[in-house]
């Protein structure tokens, strides 16, 4: 399978806490990735980044707006038919090696336990489980008990499951989170394994700076809505539907909340100015 | 399958509990009915061998003469009786084409002739002789089988009572009846005397008179001796044992020959039942038709159907008592089983999730989900099915009658499939309740969920509006034969209690939480919130609280309805073994003195049971009441020791006397009678022996001295005097009156003390006119003692003047009272002895009662206490003292008293040899604990007995289930325990607090369980059928045993605190600070 593309289109997500109050974790995000494309998202914890994958992998479903896949909508289809996504289109790597595997199962079980949901025609074309370890080189993990195996193998042969079903999409939250840096890049240099030879379009949630420098394409969600795009090394603003842009962290302390700025156009683009109350350059 | 098992492994305590919960559930729900029906089957081949063979077998005989005389004794010498081998087709037609081969023995042919006598001193004695097929195989022979006419085989100990060994004659004399010739027209019969004689070829023995090969003992007459029957006056003649013979022996007029065929008791079972039944009735019609309305001899015996329909009214109780025992445990595994699927549903709580995030379909979730409690619960019925046959099995090899069938029957296998459905749907809804849960919310984190509040308050006010309605139910319609209902009560009550208990603990923890928070210690703080913060408060109370109330419930009942059962034994039997014996009371009274001194062992009683109220009597030797006599103490408020002490007389001042004369100085004797009665002075003494003696010392003459003197009989050691009397020479009718004066009495040429003073003697009973008017008044002279005497009139003016009365003159010594003292039951009627009488009429006060004393004669009876029942009569009758009673009342010959001997228990056999070798017969002892073990075998003690080992299950399976459950819970607990240590409360402080809390949710479960009994106890046990009591039983007595009550409560409540102790370690244990972070790591 080729990767799949995701496009936001005015994504809001309201949820209600346990005390009942309505939080708005999302607010208007409008985001493309393409086919194949290797995304992280960045952000301060409770920014919505999380969120966001989730809406991907519909196991939420957005409040306002829509999510598409490959130009399909899944914001609306039935239960069933989202069921049929996660089992061939999107492979979630949930935060937390254990959350993504059957504790008393070998890896090779495990593995095939994640690939049981894909259309028996689809499957005969993967690679079986022990083979497919062998591919992203734990053929040395396949038989042994999960208790004995480090945070990073465990790690790796949670990625192995995830992606044992050929997805397209691959949603991965804090893959590296608690691993060692030798682990963490060789989880990193499996994911780019994935995409370079699958084509898989992948999506990564990441609080380390480091990991996002290493994905061409880096997203920071701030309060709901997408802050900044980081693309081959360089930061940027982006422009939402509204018009609105965040300014980046290192100028903001320049402009506190309710500084009025005045846009000058320059030949090639616009220059923020603020001024006080009289019109008055500060 | 790897996952599958691998998954099992992982979770093996849990599994494991949850295998042996289900396997518990259907271990009950498949024993419950097999064991229902082999009771039953076992209550059908205990009630078929209780019964004689004669009245579940086929049995028919047809007479030899069929009741033809001949006309002549020309004719009677030429007829010739028919062979029995002649008789035998028309014996055995009745039995053709009917299915009889299948559920009676093989036939067994035999020939009876009862018309023999024989005589042994001046008594006559039956001598039937008798033909059996096999008999010579069925009794144990010395000798050799009779083979041809002539032959006999005499009874061991007949033979050896009357000398005869094998070789010696024996003569047996018929008679034969002929017509003469016609007198006045009309056939006159006459007898004619025949000696047969028989030569004995040896002796027998039956080894065996319960076999059902002998059918009809009956027809022996007796089996160990000449036998007098033990109870005097009943009018049978004394009997012989048979003599066996061979068949050409029967030559008599009047012998049968008959086919008996015992019921096969291994070929009846439940199933056959009707069969059986409709192949008797088919017997019984075809005899009647084949005896053509003639003599069918024993078929008015046959009584299956009595027995069937006491087997199947018993099958019924069981059933009910069955399902009532087995319902609460079902529930309550089922219960414990859905606590513990929905707590494994929990556990696997992620892996549905992730199993969801992979995108697997609804039904790959479902079975990824089902597939390991639905293994468990598959792995568990053939297991289950096992155990429950197993012990089937054991229990109908060890306690149940041989050869009962044991196999699951439909009932059962319907009650597995009810149990297998209810555990595979309880899976499904703890597992659909997981996989309903949005993915979203699964994967949020380790968040327990909490359950719906409407669904719950629904079902608990179903609950306990269905409880309320059916204890309603109950006690509103007071039907008694709500067996099933009633004994449910326990179940229905605890359920709504354990509702409100629920919400009562609830309110509790957080009014405990307000009160704590600023002024108790934090171990009470952090009790008091988890308390008032737990969602499983109910599923953790029930199962422990509902087996509280069932085991309390149970035992309590069951503690009534045996404590009842003893009460019935202990009435019926009367001490812990009971003989009768054909001596008289007052031998049996002497020689048990003799041989048990101390009175530890041996009691004497006479009893007389034919009658009404104060008809119905037993005299006891009551200076050992306490000791040998069995007693209940709810009978009296009062001890036993008590009532022996108002009960007893002192017997050691009454006179006694040594020596082989007695010498009467009779004085101013003054008598006259319109009749010309010659009085005579007789003295009435009991002697060495215990053997009432009557002497006459001599006859009365008018005059003003007159010395008697009469030889003592069996005075050599000691005798004890009982009365003077006066009487006429003839005893039947006595018209005497006037006066005498006793003077002076020697022994042996000795003065003997006899206190001849007025306040020393009373008249004796019983009086000839009524129970007040004495006919003998005494008073004190210059010269003695003198007594005036008034029988047949009393003084002019003063009274009725019946001179149709006969009677005696009777005076005795004092030390025995007139009024004797008397236990009385409450169940009897009885008038007072204070009624009108004559001038010299005794007056008693208004408590005095008229009683009835040995022989039947009324008597004043001073009633000690009310008691709800006696030993030997039951709820109705009087108990009094068998000394005091013979002193004026021994019954007489043909009296309808039966003499028994009460023995204690533990009383060595030497002692009752001891009372054999003094020559009193006993007959085979009837013995409180064979009846009270034939009581407890009855269908309400069976059925009751299981309640209560259910309930002691349901007990156990709770505490298990309880300690399972909150050792599963210590997990997440755990997760709490570890926030708290972090934050600095000390382990001490969290084991104290968790401690705290379980005691008291588990206590007040506990109490609530116990006070639900007792509150099912006060509303239902008075309608709880406990058995069939006789119209002399007494009532069970329904007072709420507390010592159970509180011994179950405390109990309880020390295995609760264990649970809450271990419980609360392991929690502790468990909740490490490092329990966080591999919370986190999911």
């Amino acid at each position: 399978m080729t990767g799949v593309a995701v496009r936001c289109v005015n994504v809001v997500q309201i949820y209600t806490t346990a005390g009942g109050h309505d939080v708005v974790a999302l607010r208007g995000v409008n985001l493309d990735i393409r086919p194949g494309e290797q995304v992280a998202l960045l952000g301060p914890s409770g920014s919505g980044k999380s969120t966001l994958l989730s809406l991907f992998g519909g196991v939420l479903r957005p409040s306002a707006g829509k999510v598409l896949l490959d130009g399909r909508d899944i914001s609306r289809i039935k239960e069933s038919e989202l069921g049929r996504l996660r089992s061939g289109t999107v492979a979630s790597l949930l935060q937390g090696a254990g959350r993504n595997l059957l504790p008393y199962a070998s890896p090779e079980d495990n593995v095939e336990f994640a690939r049981k949901a894909v259309a028996p025609a689809v499957r005969r074309r993967l690679p079986e489980p022990r083979r497919l370890l062998d591919q992203l080189g734990m053929g040395e993990l396949a038989g042994r008990p999960l208790q004995t195996m480090s945070g990073g193998e465990r790690q790796r042969v949670a990625f192995a499951s995830a992606v044992s079903s050929g997805a397209g999409l691959l949603l991965a939250d804090e893959p590296t989170s608690q691993l060692s840096h030798d682990d963490r890049d060789a989880m990193l240099e499996l994911i780019h394994v994935v995409n370079a030879e699958l084509g898989t379009t992948v999506v990564l949630v990441t609080h380390d700076p480091e990991v996002a420098a290493k994905m061409p394409r880096s997203i920071t969600i701030r309060n709901g809505r997408i802050g900044s795009e980081g693309r081959h090394g360089f930061d940027f603003g982006v422009v939402d539907q509204d018009g609105a842009v965040h300014i980046p962290d290192d100028l903001a302390a320049r402009f506190p909340a309710g500084t009025l700025v005045q846009f000058e156009e320059t030949g090639d683009g616009v220059v923020l100015r603020p001024i006080d109350e009289q019109g008055e350059r500060t | 399958m790897r996952v599958l098992l691998a998954g099992l492994m992982t979770r093996r305590g849990m599994n494991a509990t949850s295998l042996l919960v289900t396997v518990i559930a259907i271990v009950a729900a498949v024993l419950g009915p097999m064991y229902g029906r082999e009771t039953a089957e076992h209550l059908l081949d205990t009630r078929l061998d209780e019964r004689a063979p004669y009245t579940t077998g086929l049995s028919y005989s047809v007479a030899s003469a069929n009741g033809v005389v001949p006309d002549s004794l020309a004719a009677l010498e030429a007829d010739q009786a028919p062979a029995v081998d002649d008789l035998l087709p028309d014996a055995r037609q009745p039995f053709q084409e009917l299915d009889v081969t299948r559920y009676w023995s093989s036939p067994r042919s035999w020939a009876l002739d009862v018309m023999g006598t024989f005589t042994r001193g001046p008594q006559k004695y039956a001598a039937p002789t008798y033909w059996r097929q096999g008999m010579c195989d069925l009794a144990r022979i010395t000798g050799r089988c009779p083979q041809s006419a002539g032959e006999a085989l005499m009874q061991a100990t007949m033979a050896q009572t009357l000398g005869l060994a094998a070789g010696d004659t024996f003569d047996v004399t018929y008679l034969d009846i002929y017509f003469g010739p016609i007198k006045d027209g009309t056939k006159v019969e006459k007898q004619r005397r025949r000696v047969a004689t028989y030569r004995l070829t040896g002796t027998y023995v039956i080894d065996d008179p319960a076999s059902p090969d002998w059918f009809d003992l009956s027809r022996f007459t007796g089996l160990d001796d000449l036998v007098v029957p033990p109870q005097r006056g009943t009018g049978a003649a004394p009997s012989a044992p048979a003599l066996l013979v061979a068949p050409s022996s029967m030559v008599s007029q009047a012998f049968r020959v008959g086919v008996d065929r015992p019921i096969d008791t291994t070929a009846v079972d439940l199933d056959t039942l009707g069969r059986v039944e409709g192949v008797a009735e088919r017997f019984k019609t075809r005899a009647i038709d084949a005896s053509d309305g003639g003599q069918t001899e024993v078929l008015p015996d046959l009584d299956l159907g009595s027995v069937i329909d006491q087997v199947r009214s018993e099958r019924t109780l069981l059933s009910r008592v069955m399902i009532a025992a087995t319902v609460p445990l079902v529930l309550l595994t089922l219960l414990l089983l859905f606590a513990l699927v929905s707590t494994a549903a929990e556990v696997r709580r992620p892996h549905v999730a992730l199993a969801k995030l992979r995108g697997q379909s609804r039904a790959q979730v479902l079975r990824f989900a089902l597939s390991e409690p639905f293994l468990v619960v598959l792995v568990a019925v053939p297991v289950g099915v096992g155990v429950a046959v197993g012990a089937a099995h054991v229990i109908a090899r060890g306690w149940l009658h041989p050869g009962i069938p044991v196999g699951l029957d439909v009932v059962a296998i319907l009650s597995l499939v009810a149990v297998v459905a209810s555990a595979l749907v309880a899976s499904t809804v703890a597992a659909l309740t997981v996989i309903r849960e949005p993915l979203s919310a699964a994967l949020a984190g380790p968040v327990r969920r909490t359950t719906s509040g409407r669904v719950s308050l629904v079902l608990r006010s179903a609950v306990v509006a269905i409880a309320l309605a059916s204890v309603g139910n109950l006690v509103t319609s007071g039907d008694q034969s709500s067996q099933l209902l009633a004994l449910l009560t326990p179940m229905f009550v605890a359920l709504a209690v354990a509702v409100a208990g629920a919400l009562l603990l609830r309110g509790i923890g957080r009014v405990w939480t307000r009160r704590t928070a600023s002024s108790g210690g934090t171990p009470a703080y952090l009790a008091a919130r988890r308390l008032s913060r737990r969602n499983d408060v109910a599923n953790l109370m029930i199962p422990l609280l509902l087996a509280a109330a069932v085991l309390t419930f149970a035992a309590a009942t069951t503690a009534t309805s045996d404590s009842w059962r003893v009460a019935r034994a202990q009435a019926e039997v009367g001490a812990a073994r009971t003989y009768v014996t054909s001596s008289s009371p007052g031998r049996l009274l002497q020689v048990t003195r003799e041989v048990d001194p101390d009175g530890k062992y041996l009691a004497a009683a006479a009893t007389d049971t034919i009658g009404d109220d104060l008809a119905r009597a037993v005299f006891v030797d009551t200076s050992r009441l306490a000791r040998v006599v069995a007693w209940d103490p709810a009978w009296s408020d009062r001890s036993l020791a008590s009532l022996q002490q108002a009960l007893t007389l002192d017997h050691d001042r009454r006179i006694s006397f040594t020596g082989k004369s007695l010498l009467v100085d009779v004085g101013d004797v003054a008598l006259r009678s319109r009749t010309g009665v010659r009085s005579t002075l007789r003295v009435q003494y009991v002697d060495d022996r215990g053997e009432q003696k009557d002497l006459t010392i001599g006859e009365l003459r008018n005059g003003p001295r007159q010395v008697l003197e009469v030889p003592l009989e069996g005075c050599a050691q000691e005798c004890v005097l009982e009365q003077l009397y006066v009487t006429g020479s003839s005893v039947s009718v006595s018209d005497v009156q006037g006066r005498l004066t006793i003077m002076s009495v020697e022994v042996d040429n000795t003065l003997a003390n006899w206190q001849l003073e007025a306040d020393a003697w009373r008249p004796a009973r019983p009086f000839p006119v009524s129970l007040v008017d004495p006919p003998v008044v005494i008073s004190q002279a210059q010269r003695g003692l003198e007594i005036r005497l008034y029988l047949g009139r009393l003084p002019a003016g003063q009274g009725p003047q019946n001179a149709q009365v006969s009677g005696f003159a009777r005076i005795t010594p004092a030390t025995t009272p007139d009024t004797a003292p008397a236990l009385v039951t409450t169940g009897t009627r009885t008038e007072t002895a204070d009624r009108s009488g004559s001038g010299v009429a005794l007056t008693y006060p208004r408590s005095t009662v008229a009683g009835v004393s040995l022989n039947g004669q009324q008597v004043p009876m001073r009633v000690v206490d009310r008691v709800r029942a006696l030993p030997l009569v039951g709820t109705e009758g009087s108990l009094s003292d068998l000394e005091t009673a013979l002193v004026e009342f021994d019954p007489p010959f043909g009296a309808l008293v039966t003499t028994q001997l009460l023995v204690a228990d533990g009383t060595p056999p030497s002692v009752i040899a001891a009372v054999r070798d003094r020559g009193v017969t006993l007959t085979d002892p009837v013995s409180l604990e064979g009846t009270l073990q034939d009581l407890r075998g009855d269908a309400f003690s069976l059925g009751l007995r299981l309640f209560l080992v259910v309930g002691a299950a349901t007990l156990l399976i709770a505490v298990f289930g309880v300690f399972a459950s909150a050792v599963l819970q210590s997990r997440w607990r755990s997760y709490e325990v570890a926030s708290l240590r972090v934050v600095g409360v000390s382990q001490r402080a969290l084991v104290r607090a968790s401690v705290l809390e379980y005691v008291v949710l588990l206590g007040v479960a506990v109490l609530l369980g116990v006070l639900s009994a007792y509150l099912s106890l006060l509303l239902v046990l008075p309608s709880i059928s406990l058995g069939t009591a006789g119209v002399h039983d007494p009532a069970p007595v329904y007072a709420t045993p507390w010592v159970i009550v509180v011994g179950v409560a405390a109990a309880l409540f020390v295995l609760a605190t264990l649970i809450a102790v271990l419980v609360s370690r392991r929690t502790t244990r468990l909740g490490r600070p490092s329990t966080l972070r591999w919370a986190e790591q999911g």
